[in-house]
């Protein structure tokens, strides 16, 4: 994972944003943040958009190992990757949403985020809807031990799309690029 | 750049020959708890899982349409606690069911209230299912509420 001049990079720190806002970012091969090696990263109040890079978890990828981010009262929409748009998490490293609204997000598979290798995640009061994919609309949960819940949450009109629907969405997005 | 991306993906186009599942969640080998108040009114399905724990209590499934089943629960331990589902219909004529079980799953329902729906609630092949204090009140598009095979 390349560390790109354009990303946040957290290893073994601590770091707290209050009212971020993005737009417009190309992440090229990585993810807009990276936080390794039991980085802690505080999002609140947040609005992170139009994010967009040709990997996986253009906005945060939470990696090795036992990093964690905790995103509040935030809304999280319009961000592109191949998979998972929003985040990617792996090596017992944890994302937790608080009371925050996901939509529009979009990625060829797992339209929002994927964990992986005992990467978690949790939600808790927060609504996603409307996000996007070829398969799997929301999220990909593949060889995770922890336990990631979901509660009190609205999941609700999440679109699968056909390939010729894929390929005009990201002719779209790609303009932004 | 956006032409390079645009032409990858125009000469890769067995990038998206995958097989495509049509849930929100895919867990393979995995855990994964839904609890307390959340709510699921999404097209489509809502959890593929293969060779996984699920737990669901405290849910609220309403007004899906269903192109795949909303619960597709294979070799996998699954809990559904204190739930409801209304409003669920089948989306063109695929014969799914709200719950479809495979290939060894272990699977207890206990206080699930499956009302007003026109798709089937369950459909269990080579599984183990155990059901306490379950509320039916349907019109159901095909005339099975239940389908339960071993071959």
């Amino acid at each position: 994972m390349p560390f790109l001049p354009n990303s946040v990079s957290i290893v073994s720190d601590i770091l707290a944003l209050n009212n971020f806002t993005t737009d417009s970012i190309n992440a090229l091969y990585g993810s807009f943040m990276l936080v390794y090696e039991g980085g802690e990263l505080e999002i609140h109040d947040s609005d992170l958009k139009n994010i967009h890079c040709y990997e996986e978890g253009a906005v945060v990828f939470a990696g090795y190992q036992r990093a964690e981010v905790n995103i509040y009262s935030s809304t999280l929409h319009n961000n592109t990757a191949l998979k998972g748009s929003v985040f990617y998490a792996d090596s017992q490293s944890v994302i937790k949403i608080h009371d925050s609204l996901i939509y529009e997000n979009f990625a060829v598979e797992a339209g929002v985020f994927a964990v992986t290798i005992n990467g978690y995640f949790e939600f808790y009061n927060t609504t996603i809807t409307e996000n996007y994919a070829l398969s799997i609309s929301v999220g990909e949960v593949f060889d995770v031990a922890d336990i990631p819940m979901i509660s009190g949450s609205t999941i609700h009109g999440n679109i699968i799309m056909t390939k010729s629907q894929v390929l005009e969405e990201m002719n779209i997005r790609c303009q932004n690029l | 750049m956006s032409d390079d991306f645009k032409s990858y993906l125009n000469n890769n186009q067995n990038l998206l020959d995958v097989i495509q599942t049509k849930s929100c969640f895919q867990m393979i080998k995995s855990n994964m708890h839904v609890l307390s108040g959340t709510q699921v009114s999404n097209q489509g399905g809502f959890i593929s899982a293969f060779s996984s724990v699920l737990q669901i209590a405290d849910t609220i499934f309403s007004e899906m349409s269903l192109d795949a089943s909303a619960l597709s629960i294979i070799g996998t331990n699954a809990t559904i606690q204190s739930s409801s589902a209304t409003d669920i219909t089948l989306s063109g004529s695929t014969p799914y069911s709200f719950i479809v079980t495979s290939l060894d799953s272990i699977m207890n329902i206990d206080d699930f209230s499956f009302i007003n729906n026109t798709a089937p609630m369950l459909t269990a092949l080579f599984s183990n299912i155990k059901i306490n204090l379950l509320i039916l009140s349907n019109t159901f598009v095909s005339n099975r509420a239940i389908f339960l095979n071993n071959w």
